[in-house]
């Protein structure tokens, strides 16, 4: 009980004043090639301004490879660690498995576990927004919600014309909990 | 006894004096005086022409119509058979028709009791007029082209034939009347040979719901027109934004049909405004059709088609926001016969939505942060409770109201309601290695909403 009293007595006082800020989902890249912040919640996406090229995300050591008409995921020793179907066009690696395209769908797969179907015609790009987003460019442009247990596919609001801007390099999702391996999402 | 011979003799002239004789050809009325001759009109080889005598007592008293005829081939008078006593100011008409078998000048005589004219009548060759469906003729001869709807073209095709024995020129081909026009009309400057044929088409786009009357004029030949103009049958869009329940935070598919097929190509304009629940909400940014990012989209009907056309697409998707309010759409551009154009989706206001939570442990604190929405946006009274590794709860509910730092926040950053909220609680007292988890309670005006438990 006296340990007890000191915690609550410890905590009820210690909440301090909270930060409070707009929610930043991750960054699209436009036709042109520009790129625009993603702020909001899940099925509630605004655009912010045009930024710079968002920093470089690294989801895996893996790397994916073209091999005539088949794509593989090659480990950093060179093993294969994945071929994907002979009707992927597309992929991005990303936390513990890979995402790509077929004419008709994207396809998550996570690496020893289950993989999600998702129907999405006419695929023609896959590019990572944050660790748990990835645009999904088609007729129009997709966000695919890639976290464990919450994945779902919305619709991205269409950027307006700018400026183009100069090519982005591929980029990869990171690997790990940004700040501690002990969290709890809900 | 020489006084009554001339009066006698005076009578039939004072008769004929006070009896207006006259021709009618259409609006236009010809006095015939006696002892002259008067040219028609021409026709053509089979047409017939149809013109009104017209006999008038103009005097002061009742006079005898004795005499009233026309003799000449191929007229014909149709009037009441003398004797017939024409009252003073009484019309006596009669229809004069004629129609020619060659390519001749005719000749009549026509004889109203003492007074005699010569009627002339100059008959040329011409070409058969034939039309098809959908046009008809009607009971009084006239081409009909139905019942059309209001603004929907209708069009007959019709042909010219030369079945004479000689070339024809077709000088003239035109159309009047509101809405009728001539359209694919052959080059006319060398004459229809014998046998030969032009087609072209007459096109009527209805203006009024009336009786819609026009003329074909062929060379110096007329046909008359008529058509029924009548507003089409009223269509009511089906917009549909899926069924279930409205809420905040939600993409919607809206697609958009028509009940029976369109009778227009059209386009038109859907838009959305929103009025929101609150008044620190001023707008919210969020609540756009996402395929344009905007507030409008456009849409297409296609003629004979029920599916209507989004952005050029079969759905748009609308984005509810993330305020309480009423997001109304409208349909504007709409054509003729074609109503119900506004709809409105009530957001209702709602608990917190929690989007994600992580919890983290510091060395010197717990860390919670969360990210989510307030429709309402009357968040900031909350609860936490913190748990040991056996789920028991190691701590009173720690209440905390951040009310006012939520209130800055919306107003500082106007335009829905997301936020992302890192509450921090340090650890300066007492054994917190037993602490392993916690949930928390976020409540606005709507309710409370309580975390699952978060594992740190």
């Amino acid at each position: 009980m006296k340990l007890i009293s000191i915690l609550l007595l410890s905590l009820s006082f210690a909440v301090a004043q909270p930060a409070i800020e707009t929610p930043l989902l991750g960054y699209m890249q436009d036709a042109e090639g520009s790129w625009h912040t993603v702020l909001g919640t899940a099925g509630n996406f605004v655009l912010g301004p045009v930024v710079p090229e968002p920093p470089a995300l690294a989801a895996s050591s893996n790397h994916i490879e073209r091999r005539g008409e088949a794509i593989y995921v090659i480990a950093p020793d060179g093993g294969t660690v994945d071929i994907l179907p002979p009707d992927a066009k597309t992929a991005v690696l990303v936390e513990n498995g890979v995402l790509y395209s077929t004419p008709q769908e994207v396809v998550l797969r996570r690496f020893r576990s289950r993989e999600i179907h998702f129907p999405a015609e006419g695929v023609t790009a896959l590019k990572a927004m944050s660790p748990e987003y990835v645009q999904v460019s088609a007729d129009r442009q997709l966000a695919l919600r890639i976290e464990d247990g919450r994945e779902a596919m919305f619709v991205l609001p269409k950027p307006a014309d700018v400026a183009p801007a100069p090519p982005a390099p591929v980029r990869r999702l990171p690997t790990g909990a940004p700040q501690s391996p002990r969290r709890q999402r809900q | 006894m020489i006084r009554l011979l001339l009066l006698a003799a005076l009578l039939p002239v004072a008769a004929r004096a006070q009896l207006a004789f006259s021709l009618i050809d259409g609006s236009t009325e010809t006095p015939l005086v006696s002892g002259s001759s008067y040219t028609l009109r021409s026709v053509e080889v089979g047409e017939e022409l149809s013109v009104r005598l017209r006999v008038r007592n103009n005097g002061v008293a009742a006079v005898d119509i004795t005499t009233f005829f026309v003799d000449g081939p191929g007229f014909v008078l149709e009037r009441p058979l003398p004797p017939y006593r024409l009252q003073v100011n009484e019309n006596l008409n009669g229809t004069l028709r004629f129609t020619g078998t060659e390519a001749k000048t005719y000749s009549a005589t026509a004889l109203m009791n003492n007074v005699s004219v010569t009627l002339n009548v100059s008959v040329v060759l011409g070409a058969k007029l034939t039309f098809a469906a959908p046009c008809t003729t009607n009971s009084s001869g006239a081409i009909d082209f139905g019942i059309p709807y209001i603004a929907q073209a209708v069009s007959c095709p019709f042909t010219l034939r030369n079945e004479n024995a000689l070339p024809v020129q077709i000088s003239k081909v035109i159309v009047a009347g509101t809405g009728y026009t001539v359209q694919n009309l052959p080059d006319l400057t060398s004459p229809l040979g014998v046998g030969a044929t032009i087609s072209f088409t007459v096109q009527l786009i209805p203006q009024a719901h009336s009786t819609i009357s026009g003329t074909l004029t062929v060379n110096a030949r007329n046909y008359a027109l008529t058509a029924i103009g009548v507003d089409p049958p009223i269509l009511q869009p089906i917009v549909d934004f899926e069924s279930s329940a409205y809420a905040s935070g939600q993409q919607r598919r809206v697609t958009m049909q028509l009940p029976s097929p369109s009778l227009f190509s059209s386009s038109g304009l859907m838009t959305i405004t929103f009025e929101p629940s609150y008044t620190l909400a001023a707008d919210d940014p969020a609540i756009v059709f996402l395929e344009t990012n905007s507030r409008q989209i456009p849409f297409t009907l296609q003629q004979g088609q029920t599916a209507v056309k989004l952005n050029n697409s079969t759905f748009v998707t609308l984005q509810t926001g993330t305020t309480a309010g009423k997001i109304t759409v409208t349909l504007s551009g709409l054509p003729g016969g074609i109503s119900g154009n506004t709809f409105v989706l009530t957001i209702p206001p709602s608990t917190i939505a929690v989007d994600k939570t992580i919890a983290t442990r510091f060395l010197d604190r717990i860390e919670l942060v969360l990210t989510g929405f307030d429709n309402t946006f009357s968040a900031g009274s909350m609860l936490f409770r913190f748990y040991d590794a056996n789920g028991q709860q190691i701590t009173a509910a720690i209440p905390a109201d951040f009310t006012l730092n939520f209130r800055k926040f919306y107003v500082d950053t106007p335009g829905g309601s997301t936020f992302k909220v890192t509450l921090k609680f340090p650890l300066s007292n007492g054994d917190v290695t037993k602490l392993a988890s916690m949930d928390a309670e976020f409540a606005n005006t709507a309710g409370t909403v309580r975390t699952s438990k978060l594992t740190f």
